[in-house]
């Protein structure tokens, strides 16, 4: 067990001074969870928006493959985006793969699902005399949609947390896409995978205390959310 | 009087439910007051919706000023909307304070940001919100919220005011305030009101007019014991003088020019001189007699057309037919000035 006590003292060291990189391992993951999140808040706001408040044909079917999807594992979106941008692949020519890029697109294909079908649930949650009491009061359409969207703020702002927690955390699609390389794409989750497989304890728990508290946060902020629509 | 602000014709929808809306003509005239009274599930909540434009009649149409409305057209169905307003029975408030929801209807019109706030704390004064304006909107009681809302709408200052039962979901209290505001209002302003009731009671003490649904339509029988006169004291009491000569007592509080009417299921029939305690006593001749559902409908020629509801079983052991003298006993508290 000394190995682990001196592993959490080299830590604990390791976060007082910021040696070995670990805020700038800290900010790649940042960085590319926000970029990912906000692509991905970009599509997936208005597509549950637009999933709320229209009927069509097959609607149920987008639903049902948009829930299916929050199961994806990301092993597999690594999987699906590598055969994409490797040099043999459609958009090898871009020269994306191992670059922070192509963790971005690897995380928004994961974030997309999750902030849509959230979002969509949002706006389901909320009450159906909304549109009816904005119109009455004489609302354009887009005064309505606004007026819809600032109800469900909360719920809305859950699916981007939720979201967030998810690709921050999320080591499979960062490890084959981004390549864990030193200073570039290297995040927490493939460095903890790389310290720990190397046996050096010290940097894989300091990461590993920051990653939990920002899940934690990331959690505490979704149920925060979340009760405001109780 | 004035031309109608807003005209149905020939209104009818049907439900998958089997429910069936039927409104030949309907005429609205500006300044006006007019009750919807009928049951639960008679269609008032749905002739509300569609005059509201929240849902479209499958057939007829609705004309505002004459032109007809097109309630497909967001751009013209807001305008209408603009002018036409409805308070929901449940009323929905934004998550936001008291004054952002009451000035919610006026920023959608754009108004200029000193003019929604003179106008908005005017109005929460007036119902009695003043000090609850920065409140969050949740945080009020269910009569508080009902007064929200009716702020809300008022203060767009509409030219129809839709309320579906603007006092069933709250206490006596709130209830009664909520109808100073609306009678007070609308001496103010010459302001269209159409509220429904289930309470018979509540519509011929606020409406000029009652209008009566039944299973999806209206009763086109047209306001039942409503007449023209005037309340006065005398040495017996207050007395209302009817244009027609007839007075009866009263114990209505108003006095002077009024409207009075009496409820049709208030009014006890005999065969022979009821007790002399009864404060009016009406001699006539009944001139129909109709059943109407699990009641009689009878017309008495009295001096005055009365209009009588008598339960079914009631009238089977009064042994009385079309033709026959009857006396019409009316207590002073069925005369109620409207």
């Amino acid at each position: 067990m000394d190995y682990l006590l001196s592993g959490f003292q080299e830590a604990v060291r390791l976060l007082l001074t910021g040696e070995s990189g670990v805020y700038g391992i800290v900010g790649v993951s940042v960085f590319v969870a926000v970029c990912a999140i906000l692509l991905a808040s970009l599509m997936g706001l208005p597509a549950g928006y637009f999933l709320a408040t229209h009927r069509f044909r097959g609607q149920r079917l987008v639903t049902t493959v948009l829930n299916t999807l929050l199961a994806m594992p990301t092993v597999v979106i690594g999987l699906f985006v590598y055969a994409l941008i490797s040099r043999r692949g459609p958009l090898g020519f871009l020269e994306l793969l191992y670059t922070p890029k192509a963790m971005i697109i690897g995380e928004t294909i994961l974030a997309l699902p999750i902030v849509a079908a959230f979002t969509l649930s949002a706006f389901r949650a909320v009450d159906s005399r909304i549109t009816e009491t904005a119109l009455t009061l004489g609302a354009t359409t887009a005064q309505t949609a606004r007026t819809l969207i600032s109800e469900a703020r909360f719920g809305i702002m859950a699916a981007v947390v939720a979201a967030f927690g998810r690709v921050i955390a999320e080591v499979g699609a960062a490890m084959m896409l981004g390549g864990n390389i030193k200073g570039s794409t290297r995040t927490m989750t493939t460095a903890i995978a790389l310290e720990s497989s190397k046996g050096e304890f010290g940097l894989a728990i300091a990461l590993g205390i920051i990653l939990l508290l920002t899940a934690f946060g990331a959690n505490i902020l979704f149920h925060w959310l979340q009760g405001f629509d109780d | 009087m004035a031309d109608p602000i807003i005209v149905v014709e020939h209104l009818a929808h049907r439900y998958a439910s089997g429910f069936h809306l039927r409104v030949r003509h309907l005429a609205l005239s500006p300044g006006r007051t007019y009750a919807v009274y009928g049951a639960n599930g008679s269609g008032k909540t749905t002739l509300l919706n569609m005059l509201a434009l929240l849902a479209l009649p499958q057939e007829g149409r609705i004309l505002l000023e004459g032109r007809p409305v097109h309630g497909a057209d967001p751009a013209r169905s807001r305008r209408y909307r603009r002018r036409v307003t409805l308070l929901m029975q449940h009323v929905y408030l934004f998550r936001s304070t008291v004054f952002e929801n009451v000035a919610a209807g006026l920023r959608f019109r754009g108004m200029a940001k000193e003019a929604i706030e003179e106008r908005v704390t005017g109005m929460l004064g007036k119902v009695g919100l003043a000090e609850f304006a920065h409140r969050p909107a949740h945080s009020l009681s269910g009569g508080e919220a009902q007064r929200a809302g009716l702020a809300r709408a008022l203060v767009t200052d509409p030219d129809v005011l839709l309320l579906d039962e603007p006092t069933a979901s709250v206490d006596a209290a709130h209830g009664q305030q909520i109808e100073e505001i609306l009678r007070e209002t609308c001496r103010q302003r010459r302001m269209t009101v159409v509220l429904s009731t289930h309470q018979y009671e509540q519509a011929h003490r606020i409406a000029d007019e009652v209008l009566i649904m039944r299973d999806g339509r209206m009763i086109e029988a047209g306001p039942e014991n409503v007449f023209k006169g005037s309340i006065e004291d005398t040495s017996q009491g207050a007395v209302v003088r009817l244009e027609n000569g007839v007075t009866l007592r009263t114990d209505a509080a108003a006095r002077g020019a009024v409207h009075v009417a009496i409820a049709p299921h208030e009014i006890r029939l005999y065969r022979s001189t009821p007790s002399p305690d009864t404060a009016n006593t009406l001699q006539g001749v009944v001139s129909a007699a109709a059943v109407d559902g699990d009641r009689i409908r009878l017309d008495v020629d009295a001096g005055l057309r009365l209009t009588v509801h008598v339960a079914r079983d009631a009238f089977a052991g009064m042994d009385m037919t079309v033709g026959d003298t009857v006396y019409a006993a009316i207590e002073a508290s069925s005369v109620r000035a409207s």
